[in-house]
């Protein structure tokens, strides 16, 4: 699973909070304090597992928020089951920001395997959700795209969107198989 | 809209869907014995209840409603106890928890436009599964509560709740899809391993 | 001790980076390009001048380097010294300058020697560790 979106919106603690091993972390020295505040940030990717089974785990990669390090998120999502796109609510404009991000991975889309994540409303509570979600079904008519409300340090409410997110991957292959059935 | 006395949580869900449709800034207040007042702010997306601790269960009826316009010298809700859309998936589930609301069309399929947001709402693993079908197509009541193994009833209460909320919406146009069973139960499915894991 | 948070901006160090990679080209012919910067991709310098900066390239050393250090520390076998990638057409080499936020890349052709390529760059490394004034950055173990 990808976590992606804006630098600061809460990824690599949202994979430090999921994940059941220390996180294989790429920090770097952050050299622009003007776009986050921040000491340092990720330049690969943050790595983390979650046990499912003893014969399946699920590999979360955070990848960097930067769009110069976009080639990370094309090499990344090749082998993606979903991405979980965090988006901080107290960034300027962050509506328009979920939009841009999205552009990158319109397969993920497609495949009904993406959840908006909005971080730190409790710091600024608008947008509301009803406001992404409405800039969402102007840009997706066809598809439903899942927003929740975050706090990338809560377990529970990451794996609250983790099993959203999964549902709505299968529900969409479910009815591809319904649709294809009808077909023949 | 007048005030009322005597009401269930199912009146008040089809007072606030109507005040919702209408779009303007409009307050109701909910009142019920030992209970503190609900109060609402419609096109703020806020309700303040001073007895709510998140999951703190509604007030038995008989209700009271109060309902009037804000106008431009009425201040802001001062404490937002939550959002709107978590305080209406509770007064879905308590309002039509064993019959449909009111407006649904029986035999009508259903496309869900907008997730509940699951991080303030306590909705079951059955509910998400639910939510994914819709999200996913327009779809038939009992296909998609036999897809995911649960009673009739449990996709009424659902569907009604997301009617409320404006999540959900009829769509006769879409063609007729016949799901398979079983979904998120197959020995390779990624939901089961999931859910197993989290206990969901 | 004088802070700079953001070296790329940095005068002082920009021009000891370009000056260190002139270097590097007087030295080995069969450097094709050649990069110098930060922990986190932006860049300081490139060569040859006439093309122009690659911010793909800045970020791919990045990253390149980010997931070698990340490996040796997950290994428990010390710190990254350097990083070669072998292709058809040539050899790419990169490492650190020790005790500072800033990486140095090399392509060379595929005539070049690996030990070559490897000695010349670490000595740009080197020369342009020694060039940086010494009370601009604090690098200390807890930053890194």
């Amino acid at each position: 699973m990808l976590i992606a979106g804006p630098m600061g919106s809460g990824k690599t603690t949202a994979v430090q909070s999921l994940s059941e091993i220390p996180v294989v972390s790429t920090e770097a020295h952050n050299n622009d304090r003007a776009q986050a505040d921040k000491l340092t940030t990720t330049v690969a990717l943050d790595y983390g597992e979650i046990t499912l089974s003893p014969e399946h785990k699920l590999r979360m990669y955070g990848v960097p928020g930067q769009r110069r390090f976009s080639f990370m998120w094309k090499i990344l999502q090749e082998r993606a089951e979903g991405l979980l796109l965090l988006v901080h609510n107290d960034a300027p404009d962050p509506v328009p920001t979920v939009l841009e991000y999205l552009e990158d991975f319109q397969d993920l889309i497609q495949r009904g395997a993406v959840a908006i994540g909005v971080t730190r409303m409790e710091l600024l509570p608008r947008p509301t959700i009803p406001m992404y979600v409405e800039a969402l079904r102007a840009a997706y008519p066809n598809i439903t795209i899942p927003v929740f409300s975050v706090d990338a340090r809560e377990a529970g409410q990451l794996q609250k969107v983790l099993v959203a997110l999964v549902a709505a991957v299968e529900a969409t292959a479910m009815v591809g198989a319904a649709n294809e059935g009808a077909r023949r | 809209m007048n005030d009322a006395q005597a009401l269930t949580w199912g009146d008040v869900a089809d007072r606030l869907r109507s005040l919702r449709k209408l779009g303007l800034p409009m307050a109701m207040r909910i009142e019920a014995r030992d209970a503190q007042p609900i109060t609402i702010h419609v096109a703020a997306d806020a309700y303040h209840w001073a007895d709510d601790a998140g999951n703190t269960p509604l007030p038995e009826g008989p209700l009271q409603v109060r309902v009037r316009t804000l106008g431009l010298a009425d201040r802001p809700l001062e404490v937002r106890t939550g959002t709107l859309g978590a305080l209406l998936w509770r007064i879905g589930m308590v309002a039509f928890a064993h019959s449909a609301a009111p407006w649904m069309v029986p035999g009508e399929r259903y496309r869900m436009v907008a997730w509940p947001n699951l991080t303030e709402v306590d909705a079951t693993t059955e509910q998400v599964q639910l939510c994914a079908l819709f999200g996913s197509a327009a779809l038939d009541l009992d296909d998609v509560a036999g897809a995911v193994g649960v009673d009739r009833q449990v996709a009424v209460t659902l569907v009604s709740t997301l009617s409320l909320t404006g999540s959900i919406e009829p769509d006769p146009t879409a063609p007729v899809r016949k799901l398979k069973g079983g979904f998120g139960s197959g020995p390779r499915s990624l939901f089961r391993m999931i859910r197993e894991r989290f206990g969901a | 001790m004088k802070q700079s948070p953001s070296i790329h901006l940095n005068e002082v160090v920009v021009e000891a980076a370009a000056a260190s990679l002139q270097q590097l080209s007087e030295q080995a012919r069969s450097l094709k390009y050649a990069v110098v910067i930060t922990d986190d991709g932006f860049e300081l310098a490139h060569w040859p001048t006439s093309k122009s900066a690659s911010n793909t390239m800045a970020s791919m050393v990045s990253s390149i380097q980010a997931l070698s250090e990340a490996v040796a520390r997950e290994l428990a076998m010390g710190n990254s010294k350097y990083v070669v990638l072998a292709v058809d057409e040539g050899q790419m080499v990169q490492l650190r300058v020790q005790g500072h936020h800033i990486v140095v890349g090399a392509v060379f052709d595929a005539l070049e020697n690996l030990g070559v390529a490897l000695r010349l760059s670490t000595m740009a490394a080197e020369s342009l560790g020694s060039a940086i004034p010494t009370d601009l950055e604090l690098v200390t173990g807890e930053d890194r």
